[in-house]
Order: C-alpha cells, then structure tokens, then sequence
C-alpha cells in the first residue's frame, strides 16, 4: 500500500478515497505521513506536508454560510490576508469523530503557539433541527472561543457548500429513534483567496496539523 | 488439601497469563487471593478514559482497553449510573457503507452527491464515516482489543451533565461469559 499524495477527480478517486480514509489512522501512526507537497512549500527542502492536497484546489471564495448567530450575517471561506482558515462540518451529537478531531485541533493550535493568532476556525452544522444557533455556538466555543458556527435550514445551501470542499454528508431524522447522521471527517484549510489548499483526514495528529500550519504560514 | 491444590494450579495459571497477557498487573492481586481463583480468567481492562464534552454536548464517549482472558469472551453492554447518562450503547465508527446490515450507508453514501449541473469543484475525498450501534465487541482469549477514538467506543447517551476533565465514574462492563466489571473512567481531554 503506497501513500497518497493527492486526490484526482474521476471514478476511480472513490477507491483511492476509500483507502486512504480506511487505512489514514494507521497510516499516519506507521510513519507514512508525509505525502503530500504545495501549498506552501516554498523549495526542495520543505517538508512535506502530511493533509491531502485536493486538485483541482477547489475555490470556495464565493460561497457563504450563515452564521449561528441571530444576525445570521452571510460568512465567506476566505481567510484575513495571508491567514488560514480551517473549516470543519460535524454536529454536536456526536461522541466520537467530531470531539476527537476538534480536540486534537486544540492541541495543534496550542503546540503551534504564536502563529495561531492567523489562524481562524469555522464549523458548520449537518445536523441545523438539533443543532439550534445557541446549540452550536456554545459547542464550539467551547473549543475555540473566537471561533465561527455555522447553521443554515436551507439543506440545498448547506449541500452544495460541502459539494464544493469535497465534503459529503447525510444526516436522517426517522420518525422514531435517534437521527442517523454520517459526514466525511476531514477538517479544511482554506487560504486567503478561498482556496481549499488542504485537507486533513480523521486520525491526522496534533503534532502533524502543526506542522502543516506552521508551514503552510511560512 | 483439595482447596490448597486448586490455589496452587491458579497461581501457576496467573503466572502464565501475566507473561502473555501484556495486560496490567491486576491479576497479582488475585493471585494473592487464594478465594479469588477464577477472576483472572475473565478479560482485564486497562486505561479506560472518556472525554470531556462540551455543555451542549448530548452524547459523550468512553474508551479503554480490554485484554481477554483465558477463553474467548465478548463485550455486549455497558453501563453507568442514571446520574451520568441516560442511556449506555456500544459503538462502533466505520466508514459509511462499510456497515454489515447496509441499512444507511450504501445507498446514500457511496457516491459523491451532484447536485444539479456542475456545481462541484471538487471530488468527494472520502467516504463519510458513520456511527452504528454493534451487539458485541469480541474479546479473544489473549488478545487486546482496543477502543479507541474512530473505532469501538462505549457512547454514553443523553449526557445528565457535562464531563469535565479530572472527574471520575464507574462504568459497568457485561461480558458474555465473565459477567460484569466494574471500572473506574477518568475524564480526560487527550488520551
């Protein structure tokens, strides 16, 4: 099994995918993480970084979400100037992936230290009829007090925003019993012209995420 | 004589597990026991942890390690008391359409969703991970099972309060074959 460097689009990416995410946590843990190059790798030198660099680079800079807010003011995937922006869709339900990587998140940004001021966080919900504005909001900040929550009831909004960072979700509400919800699990990056440069699948460490920030700020 | 003998046969049947098990060092102290003849046969837990959930968090989850004993056994409940949360299931996190029973995840999962026209830039990079419910986690004999965040996990539902990190609780585990055991989960931000 060889390591990725990038995802190329057609069929045959459903299998590259596949693998990738099946095998990403053992991966990155038997050292084969370093597969991806660009974004900001500036010369022969660099290192390498360890997220997955989409291409085409998807450009998100003419999307926007609503935020969680009563105001609900439309917010762009496009970073301050020469900052980062990563951006994450999950819901607060759920006990295991989305707590895992936004927590492993918080430790990235604490090993990355100062440089962190440039980078800013937004997550959106795929679950907006449990996930209410206060719901959200309180959940993320609790991570990232400065951070942006997302929340829109417009599905077809919401869609075609993750279609456009590659993202995919479903999320069921049955009739009875607990809604089933399921969302590909990588955490993007997206740069001051909205370009999504990188992503990192679930199981990528903190200490990895900082590097690649640390590089990619460079 | 007879109770001295099977003592006896107990501690060298410690002493073997303990060599292969890699486990911790829980079954010296049943060894000393001599009352405490068949706990070691049953599976060991090591490292068990939850971590803390955020106040609008509903849902929360354990994790720990369980080295099986000296017979194939399996995990199938789990629970905590009405104070912590309301409900205990076990849980495992796939990629969606992995699932055995193909209830959810193949039919809606296995492609990219192109919405009308042209609209995605780029292609899906994965297939999205999902959460199911399992019936058992098996437990060899022997062998280290672990769950782990992205894989098994014990979710605690319905959360009666936040899990905040330097807290504790029990946590009841049900094996098919060994019964119950008791232990202590830490709550802790990281492994």
């Amino acid at each position: 099994m060889t390591c990725q460097t990038s995802v190329a689009r057609g069929p045959r990416t459903w299998s590259i995918a596949a693998t990738i995410m099946v095998l990403a946590a053992s991966m990155w843990s038997a050292g084969c993480a370093n597969t991806a190059t660009g974004g900001g790798g500036d010369g022969a030198g660099a290192r390498k970084l360890s997220g997955v660099v989409v291409e085409p680079v998807p450009d998100v800079s003419a999307l926007s979400l609503p935020e969680a807010s009563p105001a609900a003011e439309p917010f762009r995937f496009v970073a301050d100037g020469g900052d980062l922006l990563l951006v994450y869709f999950g819901y607060t339900a759920c006990p295991d992936v989305c707590p895992t990587t936004l927590a492993d998140l918080k430790a990235a940004l604490k090993q990355l230290g100062a440089p962190s001021k440039q980078v800013s966080i937004a997550m959106a919900t795929i679950d907006p009829r449990r996930d209410t504005a206060d719901v959200i909001s309180g959940y993320l900040h609790s991570f990232f007090p400065s951070a942006t929550a997302l929340r829109t009831d417009d599905d077809a909004a919401l869609r075609s925003v993750t279609n456009a960072f590659g993202a995919s979700y479903l999320t069921e509400y049955p009739n009875t019993g607990e809604p089933r919800v399921s969302h590909s699990a990588y955490l993007y990056v997206v740069d001051d012209q909205g370009h999504v440069v990188l992503a990192w699948p679930f199981g990528t460490t903190s200490a990895d995420i900082a590097l690649d920030l640390e590089q990619l700020l460079a | 004589m007879k109770a001295r003998s099977l003592a006896l046969a107990s501690v060298l049947t410690l002493a073997v597990l303990g060599a292969s098990a890699c486990g911790d060092d829980t079954t010296s102290d049943a060894a000393s026991d001599e009352t405490t003849t068949t706990l070691a046969a049953g599976p060991t837990i090591s490292g068990a942890w939850a971590r803390n959930s955020p106040m609008e968090a509903t849902n929360g989850a354990a994790y720990l390690a369980i080295t099986g004993g000296t017979s194939d056994d399996q995990l199938v409940s789990a629970s905590v008391d009405s104070t912590i949360a309301g409900k205990v299931e076990l849980h495992e996190t796939v990629a969606a359409g992995d699932s055995g029973d193909g209830s959810m995840g193949a039919t809606t999962m296995g492609a990219p969703t192109t919405a009308a026209g042209d609209t995605m830039t780029a292609t899906t990079l994965a297939p999205a991970m999902e959460m199911r419910p399992v019936e058992a986690v098996e437990v060899p004999a022997g062998k280290k099972v672990e769950l782990k965040p992205g894989g098994y996990h014990i979710m605690l539902l319905d959360l009666v309060q936040p899990l905040v990190v330097g807290d504790s609780f029990d946590l009841t585990l049900t094996f098919a074959e060994a019964g119950e055991q008791v232990v202590t989960v830490e709550v802790k931000d990281a492994p």
